[in-house]
């Protein structure tokens, strides 16, 4: 759907809406509307118009038929997917009648790099697990690159997973995606090795920072042993103690930071401090629950832990 | 309730009721400390000694209670009973005018030429003129040179001034029209330096300033007793140096406008009453680009705006002479920084350094003089405020949350000062006795201010919204003794402070300011006391010759025990002046004791003392059809490299200096 249609898509959403939600609020019972085009699979009128807000406010970035070509499956954005943790959308559109379907499921996700530099070695890269965004049909995951796409070296990114909508199962493979490199000095994904593994620490949304006080949140995940098998969150517990420098400013830091501790969700959260815009690096300690440290003990010349996220506000 | 509605409406709008009293118009209450702006020959009025041309910092320094802190050849700050701007009111003809750079580097002084100014009167301590708030210290209004009705019908000024040192040339041109029902004065001027040199001929660099200034009063009397007037002023510094600090100014303009009626001569309670509303634009830039050592280049703006009005009555009843006066102003500041790394890649680095801070102001205030009988008076003023401040930027209110978690975006406060003063003569002895109480707000800065530098300390500040309101008990006494040969006068006064506002190292915090010492954070000390003691004493060797002395000592000390910064050392002035009728001259010393008191916790070291000499004389010469004021003198005659107590970073004072100027009046 080019531009044009889809803002009038918009706007015939919000005027039905509209209409309906005045004349069943007038008359303060609910009105079934009983539409031609009903269908229990897909969303009604509202559920239509919140999930179309929904995803307005993302960004596409691939568009995949199913087998029957009966339906077709949106992967949403927020950004260009860039090394470090991205979040992904995931979201079914019907072919017969455009709208969105209610269930469906994802699984497998495995995006997996060739790295034609190295023999067509091929590894994968952490992810999260899948999970149902509150109150539209969409679909949430995760998945943190270690790398970028490179065309000179011919080192090159895909995405396989599986779906299972209504009458329709089956899976898509191999499907090429690029990702960026982070500009300069920049740095959302750290790995540490702890017990001979190595585990990653993948910073969620390293671009929503603001001055003041901010909910600072990441994944640890666990290399898989068989490397092809895309990384899935770390069982073990840690503790990962930050301090904020900026590296442009003699190593400005901010007081009273919260180090970042594990929640029933899987995720990581702590407080980030920061008093002002520019680069900002975080520097990590990473401590077992017992307070042992399993990495970032070894300082730079900040005085602080060499092992950092380096983002710009 | 009712009552306070009826008495602001009979300050707005004038008085309503009708009772009849018998004015007294004797001006018994001569407290004022004032220096008059004028270019004349002769007088025993307080003047400098370079007529118009002299600088208005020049003119505050003549000032008993005034020092002068400075951070280069312009713009300094002035100082009264050794409390600085966030314990002193500055106004303008009774309008309130708040500075925009966040250094100081731009007291409200500095928006003023000299040939806008009539006077400046000063009130010390607590007994604040009636528009001032927070002045602890002391109050200053700038009287604005408005040349009334029936004046000289028409005349024209000129000015022309040199100083050799920094080749400082000053340039103005003025006219007045003055009639029954219609005034106006208007002028401009141009002011400027290259870099001056101390003693020893040591070029300060990065003192050089340019200031061009423009103002424009009218006066209107449609009606007898029925006053309508309006003044504009546009002051424009450029390139200006800052030598004590680690940058300089590209640009300082202030924009300054009133409009005002007046009605005289009434009858009833009050004989006069005056409205004014005002408005003020201050907006400064700062400027690094010339410095060669430049850690981090960055943009440092500011900007100040605020919006009044003010109605005053005056009346006198019986034994009583009053003032009773409703103000109402509304300040905004604003300043940021923007840091630019040496590495391009990397983005620029921003904060709000004032945080968008709204501050609303209304008050009233009373000053009665009450003149028992010739030999006695009481002077009364009081003043209750009420004021709310809020922070408008978010971006700013979050960055302040890292350091107060939880702090409030407005806060109010109810600010009160009073004053009483009883004054009695015995034989030629004339002695005086005061208190006062009052309080004050936190000044922006010290609420809301985000990582400041003070290059003095070299700590960086945060502003503390939780501090509470600083207040002072103040105690003075006067002593004079006159006969017509000699004057012999003992002032002293003692400010006990409790909450005294202050900076406190926080070793917990990190600073911003590479190189800084570390962070501060405003806070309310227990107590703090400040004294001053100055005398005078002047003897009339002839009646065209005459020898004054004033000593100077003032004292201050924190709950600690510690010295608090910026309080003057012992210091001796010394003149012996031959007034004539169109000729003056004078030789004069200033001495200053070794700084000894000096206040290392805050990052003072010690002065050593100095002595300076200087001489200046004037004449008047009429011509047929004008005459010309000509005033010329040396300063620092002897080269003296020296700096005083409140020179920033101990930046050297001017060395030896001949000024030549002359006024034209035509």
């Amino acid at each position: 759907m080019n531009k044009r249609g889809y803002i009038f898509f918009i706007v015939l959403l919000v005027l039905s809406w509209a209409f309906t939600s005045c004349g069943s609020s007038q008359e303060d019972t609910a009105t079934d509307i009983n539409l031609s085009n009903e269908d229990k699979d897909c969303c009604d009128e509202n559920q239509e118009y919140k999930t179309s807000s929904y995803l307005h406010n993302l960004k596409e970035l691939a568009t995949y038929q199913t087998n029957q070509s009966n339906y077709l499956i949106k992967i949403y954005r927020n950004d260009s997917l860039h090394v470090g943790y991205n979040d992904l959308y995931f979201a079914i559109e019907k072919v017969s009648n455009g709208k969105h379907v209610k269930d469906f499921s994802i699984s497998g996700i495995t995006p997996t790099m060739t790295m034609g530099s190295m023999n067509n070695m091929q590894h994968s890269t952490p992810i999260g697990n899948v999970a149902q965004v509150d109150g539209v049909p969409v679909l949430h995951s995760w998945i943190s690159f270690l790398m970028p796409t490179s065309v000179q070296s011919n080192n090159t990114w895909s995405l396989s997973f599986d779906y299972d909508i209504r009458d329709s199962i089956g899976g898509i493979s191999n499907q090429p995606i690029t990702v960026k490199s982070l500009a300069t000095g920049l740095s959302y994904l750290k790995s540490f090795k702890y017990n001979n593994d190595t585990y990653f620490l993948s910073l969620v949304n390293p671009n929503n920072f603001v001055t003041g006080v901010n909910t600072i949140q990441a994944y640890i995940s666990k290399k898989s042993s068989v490397i092809t098998t895309p990384y899935a969150l770390a069982s073990d517990k840690f503790i990962v103690e930050i301090t904020p420098t900026m590296p442009d400013m003699g190593n400005h830091t901010s007081p009273d930071n919260q180090a970042l501790v594990l929640g029933d969700d899987g995720i990581y959260t702590g407080r980030l401090n920061l008093t002002m815009t520019g680069l900002w690096n975080i520097h990590l300690v990473v401590k077992t629950l017992d307070g042992t440290v399993v990495a970032g003990s070894d300082n730079d010349t900040s005085g602080y832990s060499n092992l950092y996220w380096a983002v710009n506000i | 309730m009712r009552q306070t509605v009826t008495l602001i409406l009979i300050i707005l709008f004038g008085p309503i009721l009708d009772v009849s009293a018998q004015t007294d118009s004797v001006a018994f209450h001569k407290n004022l400390n004032e220096v008059i702006i004028t270019s004349a020959i002769g007088g025993s009025q307080k003047k400098t000694s370079k007529g118009n041309a002299a600088s208005i910092d020049e003119n505050l320094k003549q000032l008993s209670n005034v020092n002068m802190i400075s951070r280069g050849g312009y713009a300094w700050e002035p100082v009264i009973n050794n409390m600085s701007t966030e314990r002193i009111s500055t106004t303008i003809d009774g309008m309130k005018i708040f500075y925009a750079c966040t250094d100081k580097m731009d007291p409200v002084t500095s928006y003023v030429e000299t040939d806008n100014l009539q006077r400046i009167s000063l009130n010390s301590g607590l007994d604040g003129n009636p528009q001032a708030t927070g002045n602890i210290g002391g109050s200053l209004d700038l009287k604005l040179r408005k040349i009334g009705f029936n004046n000289t019908p028409s005349a024209y000024h000129l000015l022309s001034g040199y100083e050799s040192n920094g080749n400082m040339q000053v340039y103005s041109a003025g006219a007045q029209f003055s009639g029954n029902k219609f005034y106006t004065n208007f002028g401009v001027s141009r002011r400027y330096a290259d870099n001056y040199k101390a003693g020893d001929n040591q070029t300060v660099q990065f003192s050089q300033f340019h200031k061009t200034n423009a103002f424009f009063n009218i006066g209107l009397r449609p009606v007898d007793n029925r006053i309508f007037e309006g003044t504009f002023i546009y002051d424009l510094a450029t390139d200006v140096g800052y030598p004590a600090l680690k940058m300089d100014v590209k640009r300082a303009e202030g924009i300054i406008g009133a409009i005002a009626y007046r009605q005289e001569h009434m009858k009833g309670l009050f004989s006069n009453w005056e409205i004014k509303l005002y408005t003020n634009r201050i907006v400064h830039i700062m400027d690094d680009t010339k410095r060669p050592d430049v850690e981090i280049h960055m943009d440092m703006p500011g900007r100040s705006r605020t919006s009044g009005l003010y109605s005053l009555l005056n009346g006198s009843h019986g034994i009583h002479q009053y003032k009773v006066n409703y103000d109402i102003y509304y300040n905004t500041l604003h300043a940021d920084m923007t840091m630019y790394p040496a590495d391009k890649d990397n983005p620029p680095m921003y904060m709000l350094t004032w945080p968008d801070v709204g501050t609303f102001n209304t008050g009233i205030s009373l000053a009665d003089d009450i003149l028992f009988s010739e030999n006695q008076s009481l002077h009364v003023s009081l003043k209750g405020s009420y004021q709310n401040r809020y922070i408008g930027s978010d971006k700013g209110f979050d960055a302040l949350s890292i350091y107060f978690p939880g702090m409030s975006r407005s806060n109010s406060e109810y600010l009160w000062r009073s004053s009483v003063s009883y004054r009695f003569n015995i034989r030629h002895l004339h002695i005086s006795l005061g208190t006062g109480y009052g309080n004050r707000a936190p000044s922006v800065t010290e609420s809301s201010g985000y990582f400041l530098n003070n290059t003095f300390d070299r700590y960086d500040y945060i502003g503390n919204p939780h501090l509470k309101k600083e207040s002072a008990l103040e105690l003075n006494g006067l002593t004079e003794w006159n006969n017509n040969k000699a004057d012999f006068k003992v002032e002293a006064n003692v400010f006990l402070f409790q909450n005294y506002i202050i900076g406190k190292p926080d070793t917990r915090l990190s600073p911003m300011t590479i190189g800084a010492a570390g962070v501060k954070i405003y806070q309310n000390l227990n107590n703090a006391r400040i004294m001053n003691i100055i005398i005078t004493g002047n003897y009339n060797i002839y009646d065209w010759l005459r020898l004054e002395n004033r000593f100077k000592y003032s004292y201050g000390v924190e709950s600690t025990g510690s010295h608090l910064p910026l309080i003057a050392p012992f210091t001796y002035n010394g003149a012996l002046k031959t007034v004539m009728d169109k000729f003056e001259a004078e030789a004069a010393v200033e001495w200053a004791a070794n700084h000894s008191d000096y206040s290392a916790k805050y990052g003072e070291t010690e002065t050593p003392g100095y002595v300076v000499f200087r001489i200046s004389a004037g004449y008047h010469f009429d011509f047929k059809c004008f005459s010309v004021d000509l005033h010329t003198g040396i300063e620092n005659i002897l080269d003296r490299k020296y700096t005083t107590y409140s020179d920033w970073n101990h930046i050297l004072e001017k060395g030896r200096n001949i000024f030549i100027n002359a006024s034209f009046t035509i």
